[in-house]
């Protein structure tokens, strides 16, 4: 297999605003690149609570990729109605296909995975916690443990790892990351969740794996940018 | 942990009122400003303050009447069509007097519209969308940290004044995620809330009235002007405005929120290229800031309104240029973001032209 | 000399604005008195409506707002959360309480909102001139049913009492009358129970009071006074319609 997963589908959760899509996205076109070009890769955008910013408004420049989107059809893709497509069954029970799932944010975002609860038997899939300690309600250990709890209890699914996404858009230092990994290793401890990856844009990568030896990086092509960015730059001054 | 904290416009806003004394916050859900309550709902019971999801936003206005009337710091937010429905209410607490912030966060129209950006609501927020000669005080953030700062001053400017404040944002602002910083701003000096209704022993036993009924016609003109004496003053001391680029700027873009962010990238593209182009980014849209472009017109030759309308600000424009410059427009509708090549094309063909 | 008779303190000496024969100055008065007895005027907040009410703000010696048409519940529900330890009413009519303002009640009274409504049921649109209202009884003619209410085109009247009596907010919901002097003074009595009970923090309150229009029916006092016997309280039966301390129902 590789070292960012154990699993045909991967599960990617988290706190609201923690950075799954963008960790999603880059999961998918990683898989992609790691089974070559006659693989299939789902991307299910199974995020019901955002409106913006989500996977499917990524669609045509992601299946120019090799990476097939599945999200609600047609003009439904810009509303705010779940309209959840029937091929995401079909997706998750296919063995030829790797599957990564953008699930919304908090709690109230992973309630549709229990729906599919019945697709997902344990030990079937990854489950990864995307955690970023720069948001309100994840910046502390307590708070990540009540969010794994919260989370399996509303999926019906159980959480196998971590992610640390830490993270300040633009202005983000290996620093960051550093200090988010020390929150990971105390929540490590507490829960036996070991940590899956670091995810980080490339230029900060390499200092990361450094300050990081035993942790694999994810790195990050950004997706989901604002309108006035420009390149791989959020332009975090205004 | 660095002091900054990620977070989304709406999350951003919400946390930010609570800061500035907020502890009251009436509601009704609507896409794209939902964080805005979920977060007051999350966080408002840890300060000890109080959330209500009321039945409409025609209900959650009137809650802000209340709440306002009896003195406390108070908030609403909603989208486009939720704002219509507190047309009634704000008209209201302008006639009232009534200091609360009240935030928009915009969405297409009109109509049920989308669910996407949209700047199309100027013309309800500044020139009165409710009933009656009254002005609200209307900010425009056009990035997070500002976003932040300026609902402390919407709150102190509320007070200062007896006057609702709107600001006005838009889904792009709503959603986005940004590092902030709550920092302490510098206090205002604000008048005690004597006025309030907070039951008679609370204040010596005079009676307080909340109203905005008057009957007779001389006293309800009397009424009117010292509204509009009150808006002569908040029209001079609280015009906001940033300058960019502006001390050479042969061509100035007029834009605000979300838009003057992509003119901001279209304009750094253009100055590489050696154009003198400027931004005048309006912060305050009513009292429009009109000291700002006493500032740019020795200088400038054109003006270019961007707006995700058809045309809304571009008319306040007009009125202070008053015929002594061209004015052009450039403009989105429908949820469509303009993007930095299709304003910079705008740019270049007005400099082409002459 | 005792004095017998007395204006209750928390009126103001304004003469009201009401037509003569109204019973709207009664039904102030009951709540006026209400307040005396209970002592809370200096922390009482009344709502006053859109309606012939509107100008209450001017009559009550208490703090009050003036609320736009039907929103007075919302209004008052701003105000109570403020000031929790303030006891706070509206005073509304049938036009506003039961049709434009339908929502605002029934939300605030379904969240046991801890405020009290007096329901000033005239049948009719007092204020702009005898426009039919949702209480109007069939047959009953007004300015917008001049032929006499016809169900099959404009519906039946409602009965707020009952219909909010199935909710589980309220605490105490009663149905008055104010036509003779015997049911003034139950009418008091049912005013000061949703008073205490808001105090004690039981939960929503309302009395519906029947009252008359002499003006817009185009009746005498007296001959109102009976309408409102004789015709509404068939139709709008007078009772407790819900009591948590007495257990549900008359
Ligand atoms: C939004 C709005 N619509 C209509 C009116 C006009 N209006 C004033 S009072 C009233 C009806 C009052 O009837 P009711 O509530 O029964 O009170 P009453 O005068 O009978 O005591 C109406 C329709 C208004 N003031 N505001
Ligand atoms: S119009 Fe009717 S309800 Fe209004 S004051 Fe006169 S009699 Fe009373
Ligand atoms: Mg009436």
């Amino acid at each position: 297999m590789n070292s960012l997963w154990h699993h045909r589908v991967s599960i990617i959760t988290g706190s609201y605003g923690s950075g799954k899509t963008e960790v999603a996205i880059n999961l998918s076109l990683a898989k992609r690149s790691f089974y070559g070009n006659e693989a299939i890769v789902s991307l299910i955008d199974v995020d019901i609570v955002n409106l913006y910013f989500r996977s499917r408004d990524k669609f045509e420049e992601l299946a120019k990729r090799g990476i097939h989107v599945i999200a609600p059809a047609g003009d439904l893709r810009h509303a705010d109605l779940p309209a959840l497509p029937a091929s995401i069954s079909g997706s998750l029970h296919d063995t030829q296909q790797q599957v990564v799932l953008d699930v919304g944010g908090d709690p109230a975002g992973a309630t549709v995975l229990g729906r599919y609860q019945a697709d997902l038997p344990e030990g079937s899939y990854d489950m990864i916690l995307v955690v970023n300690p720069y948001r309100p309600y994840t910046d502390n250990v307590d708070a990540m443990q009540r969010l794994i709890s919260a989370i399996e209890s509303k999926s019906r699914l159980r959480i196998t790892a971590l992610c640390n996404n830490s993270n300040l858009m633009g202005f983000t230092t290996p620093e960051d990351l550093l200090r988010g990994q020390d929150l990971l290793g105390e929540l490590e401890v507490r829960t036996g969740l070991p940590t899956a990856f670091v995810s980080c844009v490339p230029a900060i990568a390499p200092a990361v794996s450094v300050m990081l030896p035993n942790v694999p990086v994810l790195q990050l092509g950004l997706y989901m940018l604002p309108p006035w960015a420009t390149g791989n730059n959020y332009a975090g001054e205004v | 942990m660095k002091q900054r904290v990620l977070m989304k416009g709406n999350e951003a806003i919400a946390e930010a009122a609570i800061r500035a004394g907020c502890r009251f916050f009436f509601g009704y859900p609507i896409t794209p400003q939902n964080e805005l309550p979920e977060y007051m709902s999350r966080r408002l019971p840890e300060v000890g303050g109080t959330f209500v999801q009321a039945e409409s936003e025609v209900s959650a206005i009137n809650m802000v009447y209340g709440a306002a009337g009896a003195g406390a710091r108070v908030m609403t937010s909603s989208s486009s069509p939720g704002i219509s429905l507190k047309q009634e209410g704000i008209s209201y607490m302008a006639g009232a007097q009534l200091p609360a912030v009240i935030v928009n966060i915009v969405r297409g129209g009109p109509g049920l519209g989308s669910i996407q950006p949209g700047q199309g609501d100027y013309f309800q927020s500044v020139k009165g969308g409710g009933h009656g000669d009254y002005r609200l005080v209307v900010l425009a953030p056009a990035n997070l940290q500002e976003a932040v700062d300026l609902v402390t001053e919407a709150f102190d400017i509320a007070d200062l004044y007896r006057n609702p404040v709107l600001i006005l944002g838009d889904g792009l602002l709503g959603q986005m995620m940004e590092p902030v910083e709550f920092r302490q701003s510098t206090p205002r000096e604000l008048p005690a809330k004597d006025w309030a209704t907070t039951g008679l022993c609370n204040h010596n036993g005079q009676k307080n009235v909340i109203n905005s009924l008057v009957l007779h016609a001389i006293d309800l003109e009397a009424h009117n002007i010292h509204l509009q004496e009150k808006y002569a003053l908040i029209k001079v001391a609280e015009q906001k405005a940033e300058l960019l680029h502006c001390d050479d700027a042969e061509l100035v873009v007029v834009a605000y929120g979300s838009t003057a962010r992509i003119v901001k990238t279209a304009i750094a593209q253009l100055r590489d290229q050696g154009h003198r182009v400027g931004l005048l980014r309006p912060i305050s849209l009513w009292p429009f800031p009109e000291d700002a472009f006493a500032k740019v017109m020795p200088v400038a030759k054109d003006f270019l309104c961007v707006e995700m309308s058809a045309g809304q600000m571009v008319e306040d424009v007009k009125l202070v240029v008053n015929g002594a410059r061209p004015v052009h427009f450039y403009g989105r509708m429908g949820g469509i973001v303009p993007t930095p090549n299709e304003i910079a094309t705008q740019v270049l063909q007005i400099m082409g032209v002459k | 000399m005792v004095k017998v008779f007395d204006c209750p303190k928390s009126l103001t000496d304004m003469p009201t604005h009401y037509c003569p024969g109204c019973t709207h100055g009664i039904i102030h008065r009951l709540i006026a008195e209400v307040i005396d007895e209970l002592g809370i005027a200096d922390k009482a907040v009344g709502v006053a409506p859109v309606g012939c009410a509107v100008l209450a703000y001017n009559y009550f010696v208490c703090d009050m707002q003036e609320a736009a048409h039907g929103r007075a519940p919302a209004v008052a529900t701003g105000i109570k959360r403020v000031v929790p330890e303030g006891v706070v009413f509206t005073y509304q009519g049938d036009g506003d309480l039961a049709s434009i303002g339908c929502a605002e009640i029934v939300h605030a009274a379904a969240r046991g909102e801890l405020i009290t409504t007096v329901f000033v049921n005239n049948g009719i649109y007092g204020m702009t001139g005898g426009q039919m209202a949702p209480t109007t009884l069939p047959g009953d003619k007004t300015s917008t049913s001049p032929y006499g209410r016809d169900t099959k085109k404009q519906g039946f009247p409602i009965r707020v009492s009952e219909m909010l009596a199935t909710l589980d907010g309220p605490a105490y919901i009663a149905r008055v009358s104010v036509h003779n002097v015997a049911n003034i003074v139950k009418a008091k009595r049912a005013i000061k129970k949703a008073f205490e009970y808001q105090i004690a923090g039981k939960g929503f309150t309302l009395v519906e009071v029947l009252s008359t229009c002499p003006t817009n029916w185009g009746l005498t006092p007296k001959e109102s006074l009976e309408k409102v016997q004789r015709d509404m309280m068939p139709y709008f039966p007078l009772g407790d319609y819900k009591d948590i301390e007495a257990g549900e129902k008359k």
